[in-house]
């Protein structure tokens, strides 16, 4: 039997049961969601089992002539369908006690079964055209799952389909550019035959596939649907959003610049710092878009969209690194995926935690949750550690990767932007933590409970995971180092405890027994001169002092409205991308199809006569 | 199959209906009965086909009488314009009850398309061209309210112009050539001088392109669209429209024309889609919006017929017409013939669920989405400009699916809004008409996973057109 056949038949018989899971919704949603996360589970054995079996394609019915749908393994499709799998897999334990919030919980089931069949379908494409298809079938699926949350999410999700619609098509185009000049469309094939096509050509290719890439990782210029999608969709969707979906991009990315040989095709394009100047110019907008995020993140009010500007930021790491194609960075780069979509679906599913008990995420009408969810406290917590890259997290190993390419290649202002994005996270993640989790506890929320148990359990498994791939980075460098030997680039090396890099070594295992013993020997030094008396959450930000004000107007001192005004004044007049997409592109396009309407459509009958000599004239003129 | 049949039943049915006693549910009936038939006929012939088939009508030798040709083209559009007729009477059959005279007058209109379709002369196509407008004229106003009188009224003005615009060339053909049947014209169509011939084929187009709602002859369109009821919008988009596509790539396959020709027509092609497109983008009526965007689709269709995807072209018509036959009913059916503008639209897929799924099977079809039909055949038209090397008009192309695609799914998502509470309780439609519309639904669905019976009727028909020697052939006896 071919081992290849399971993963399509998983895609396709998930597809036509489908509506089979709504009826299953409509009778219990609580079954669907389980049913949903035991195929997802299903799947990820499937995957494990076709660990290390690359190559052999399988292929379905035919598309158009010469092209099928078809599938094929190769590490990093494995690597990618892997973490989405195990995503979806938390995401749908969540959502089986979660979806009794969604006011549409069928409709939302449904939709995510179809994301979920989509999801192989993409990462194990054989080819662009079952790739472009199961994209569309993704985003149109999360259209209608962002759709469901709100009168405003309704919105978020056109701006949402505009631009990824917009991306697919550019893809479209590409595809059939290719198909045109060698008549297949089979990753493998033009793999190998992209290097006889001229650089005018494949600069074309790469131009286009990064535009569509860069609109689905939602990365700078094209990141601006993000922040409206994120913050308004339905919770714990948002981490589906951006914990997974957003990956599709940087897959698209990693398909442009390391499955594609770009540094082969480009070889005689003008290089810049060793780079060819697509590569570096793709890097730097990955750079640009690191710094954006980040201080976009800094002046966000909502939890959501704060988190959702931070993967604006990590997105661009993931292009920045993918587009450098060496040893180092494709390492951190495909190491990231698995950082960021870890971080974000624990970020967005604690968010989604606190306002299923709370009903807000608005940072200002929040506080002092801690000891009311602890489990979502540490999950959030552990979370964003990975984020800003502190050691014993596996974020920590992605970025010091990364930070290995940048500085090792000379690259000032990409360095620069890893850093900034570093330190700037910092800023940023703190935020919620100090907002939602510490400080005062509003009175309305003073009852509020840990969420049930199946919803922590994700969480927890979450966190876990987060913590020990940071101990032992090298369960997820094998299969990284496995894609990077199979597209002919040096693999890092690594052993069971230690990453070597070219400027020192990182010896995870020690680091985590360092501080373990840190925490031990604080916990210790707590516990021995323990004279400390349990205060209230009030007095603790007062200093002990209890203000008159404070009882009588608490709100005053809630300081989450404004948190980092002064940094925000340093950049208070920027422009804004979003409002730019909006008014140049959606609504002059309005005004110019009104215009259209009033100049054509009137109907007069002497302006008919008016219109087909104007016509007339303009063909002549242009004949 | 008899092309006879075709246009003689349907013109004899319109009779009997007078003769018949004054029954409503007897004269549904009895053009219930016919349209079934001859859509059961002309389908079943479909599959027969051979080669091309000419039929004397009156027992008059060929090029001197007139005559019908069936092959597998004109076969094909006969399947597609059938077919939205019936979808037409069965969808609407709860919803109206054809009185007498508007049953004689579908009845003479559905002759007056299928005789524009199997015409193989050019006269006989003037005179099916404008019993078909003067029905639909008739049509237009018999149930309308004063809303549609006036762009009814500019319909007939333009029309006329166009059709005597199409008379005088004939005339001039005949004076030239001394013969209107088409085959033979193609044989003499040589004597006449480049230039007249210019002239003289464009003349011929006139009527055409007006009919299949080419930009700048489509101006009338989207206001009759825009306010007329399902049961007409769809004789336009899934007949009338069709029906002059096929006249009028008929001619281009017999009549050669010059490279500027085509190249003009290409660019109003281009033009009435992008123009269509963003215009339907910033309509608030569903039905305004879907009648742009049916002139955007005629659009589409002619300029991937003109660009060397005929075969493509010829698919995606089968899917248009479908689609945006379905997508008038269910939205005449869903709006329970009301109000159509987006917001008052939405949440009412609590309403009629059936309906909201048919409009959405339909809007994700034209607008391309994988699973259906639409997206196939914009993929054969795709892959067949490129390779026609038409890399400019192809982007153009792929813009305006991305403003299509993007109000299609707002109008779906308008309609499945679950964050309106809609008054009033559930309101199925007619069971008939609703069964009719999943079964076009499904079928939608259907042929977007396996569109290959569809294909390769397209196929076939796209060999017929090309094939310009067996069409001669068959009609001048292999002179």
């Amino acid at each position: 039997m071919c081992p290849f056949g399971t993963i399509s038949s998983f895609s396709f018989s998930l597809l036509i049961i489908s509506p089979l899971i709504y009826l299953l919704a409509r009778f219990d949603r609580r079954w669907a969601s389980a049913f949903l996360a035991l195929a997802s589970g299903l799947g990820l054995y499937k995957l494990a089992t076709m660990y290390g079996e690359w190559g052999l394609p399988s292929q379905s019915f035919e598309i158009i002539p010469n092209v099928t749908i078809s599938f094929t393994n190769s590490p990093i499709q494995w690597y990618f369908a892997f973490i989405g799998l195990g995503i979806m897999l938390t995401i749908f334990l969540f959502e089986i006690s979660w979806l009794s919030k969604s006011r549409t919980p069928s409709a939302h089931i449904f939709f995510e079964a179809v994301i979920l069949a989509s999801l192989p379908g993409f990462f194990m494409a054989g080819d662009l055209m079952t790739l472009y298809i199961f994209f569309e079938l993704m985003s149109w699926a999360a259209f209608f799952i962002v759709s469901q949350a709100s009168e405003k999410s309704e919105k978020a999700a056109r701006t949402f389909i505009a631009m990824n619609t917009t991306g697919a098509m550019a893809l479209l185009y590409v595809l059939f550019l290719l198909y045109t000049r060698f008549s297949t469309l089979n990753i493998e094939e033009l793999r190998t035959l992209l290097p006889s096509a001229g650089a005018g050509f494949n600069l074309i290719i790469f131009a286009l596939f990064v535009f569509s890439g860069l609109i689905k990782a939602g990365s700078f210029p094209l990141h601006t649907w993000l922040r409206k999608t994120h913050g308004n969709a339905p919770d714990s969707f948002s981490a589906v959003l951006s914990g997974y979906l957003i990956k599709y991009g940087s897959f698209v990315v990693a398909v442009t610049t390391v499955i594609f040989p770009s540094l082969l095709l480009f070889s005689n394009a003008p290089h810049f710092m060793g780079l060819p100047l697509p590569n570096y110019i793709l890097a730097v907008l990955g750079g640009v878009s690191i710094i954006v995020g980040t201080l976009m993140a800094i002046k966000q009010q909502d939890a959501k969209m704060l988190i959702a500007y931070s993967s604006v930021s990590h997105a661009g790491y993931i292009v920045m690194a993918l587009a450098m194609v060496s040893s180092y960075s494709v390492a951190g780069g495909l190491l990231h995926v698995l950082v960021h979509a870890l971080a974000a679906a624990g970020m967005f599913l604690s968010m989604a935690a606190v306002k299923y008990r709370t009903g807000t995420t608005n940072m200002s009408e929040l506080g002092g949750l801690v000891d009311r969810m602890p489990v979502t406290f540490a999950t959030y917590l552990i979370s964003i550690i990975s984020t800003a890259g502190i050691p014993p997290m596996v974020g920590f190993v992605s970025k010091w990767l990364i930070y290995q390419s940048t500085i090792t290649g000379g690259f000032i202002f990409l360095s620069f932007a890893a850093f900034f994005g570093s330190i700037g996270s910092f800023l940023y993640v703190f935020r919620p933590l100090a907002t939602v989790f510490f400080g005062q506890r509003p009175k309305r929320l003073e009852n509020v409970r840990e969420v049930p148990f199946i919803m922590q359990l994700p969480m927890i498994i979450i966190s876990a995971l987060t913590v020990i791939f940071g101990v032992l980075p090298s369960i997820a460098l094998k299969p990284i180092a496995e894609a990077e030997r199979y597209y002919g680039i040096k693999p890092v090396s690594f052993s069971f405890s230690e990453i070597r890099g070219a400027l020192g070594s990182w010896n995870s295992v020690l680091v985590f027994f360092v501080f373990m013993l840190g925490f031990i020997m604080a916990a210790v030094i707590f516990y021995l001169a323990r004279k400390s008396v349990r205060v209230g959450l009030l007095e603790n930000y007062t200093a002990g002092e209890i203000p008159r004000e404070i009882i009588n107007s608490p709100e005053l001192y809630h300081y989450a409205h404004n948190f980092y005004r002064p940094v925000e004044r340093l950049y208070e007049h920027h422009p804004s991308l979003e409002d730019f997409y909006e008014t140049a592109l959606g609504e002059n396009l309005k005004k110019f199809g009104v215009f259209l309407k009033t100049l054509f459509y009137n109907h007069r009958l002497d302006w008919y006569l008016y219109v087909s000599i104007l016509t007339i004239l303009f063909l002549w003129w242009l004949l | 199959m008899n092309p006879t049949f075709m246009i003689a039943i349907p013109l004899l049915t319109a009779f009997l209906l007078f003769v018949l006693p004054k029954r409503r549910w007897l004269n549904t009936l009895f053009i219930t009965l016919v349209a079934l038939f001859t859509s059961v006929y002309s389908i079943a012939g479909l599959f027969n086909i051979e080669k091309s088939m000419s039929f004397g009508m009156g027992g008059w030798p060929t090029p001197f009488g007139i005559n019908l040709v069936v092959d597998n083209l004109s076969a094909f559009f006969v399947m597609v314009t059938q077919l939205s007729f019936l979808l037409t009477i069965f969808a609407l059959f709860g919803w109206y009850r054809a009185e007498r005279y508007s049953g004689a007058l579908m009845m003479t209109f559905l002759a007056a398309v299928n005789g524009m379709i199997l015409t193989g002369d050019l006269f006989n196509l003037f005179v099916f061209m404008e019993i078909a407008s003067v029905s639909l004229f008739a049509l237009l106003n018999l149930r309308e309210s004063s809303g549609s009188l006036k762009a009814t009224f500019n319909y007939m003005v333009l029309n006329a112009l166009a059709s005597s615009v199409y008379l005088i060339g004939i005339a001039l053909v005949y004076r030239a050539t001394g013969t209107l049947n088409m085959a033979d014209l193609s044989q003499k169509w040589g004597v006449i001088s480049e230039a007249s011939a210019t002239t003289v084929f464009l003349m011929l187009l006139t009527p055409l392109l007006l009919k299949a709602e080419i930009f700048p002859l489509n101006l009338w369109a989207p206001r009759i669209y825009g306010r007329s009821s399902a049961g007409i919008t769809t004789l336009l988009a899934g007949m009338v429209a069709p029906a002059g596509f096929y006249a009028m790539i008929r001619l281009f396959s017999l009549l050669s024309s010059s490279g500027t020709t085509q190249n003009s027509l290409l660019i109003l092609a281009v033009l009435t889609m992008v123009i269509g497109e963003v215009v339907a983008l910033t309509r608030k009526s569903l039905r305004e919006m879907l009648g742009f965007s049916s002139v955007a689709g005629m659009g589409v269709l002619l300029m991937a017929a003109l660009s060397n995807a005929m075969e493509g072209a010829l698919f995606h018509l089968f899917n248009l017409a479908l689609a945006k036959v379905v997508m008038f009913l269910s939205v005449e059916l869903l709006t329970a013939g009301g109000r159509d503008d987006l917001e008052s639209l939405k949440g009412t897929y609590k309403r009629n669920p059936a309906m909201a799924f048919v409009f959405a099977s339909g809007a994700f079809s034209v607008a391309g989405l994988p699973l259906f039909a639409g997206f196939r055949s914009k993929l054969i038209i795709l892959s067949d400009m490129m390779k026609a090397e038409h890399y400019i008009i192809t982007a153009v192309f792929i813009f305006a699916s991305i403003v299509e695609f993007f109000y299609y799914t707002r109008a779906v998502q308008h309609i499945f809004s679950s964050n309106e509470e809609i008054a009033g309780g559930r309101q199925c439609s007619h069971p008939l008409s609703t069964l009719v519309l999943l079964a076009a639904a499904i079928f939608i669905i259907f042929t977007g996973i396996y569109p290959e019976s569809v294909m390769a009727l397209a196929e076939k028909a796209q060999m017929a057109l090309t094939d310009v020697g067996a069409y001669v052939a068959s009609v001048l006896g292999g002179m």
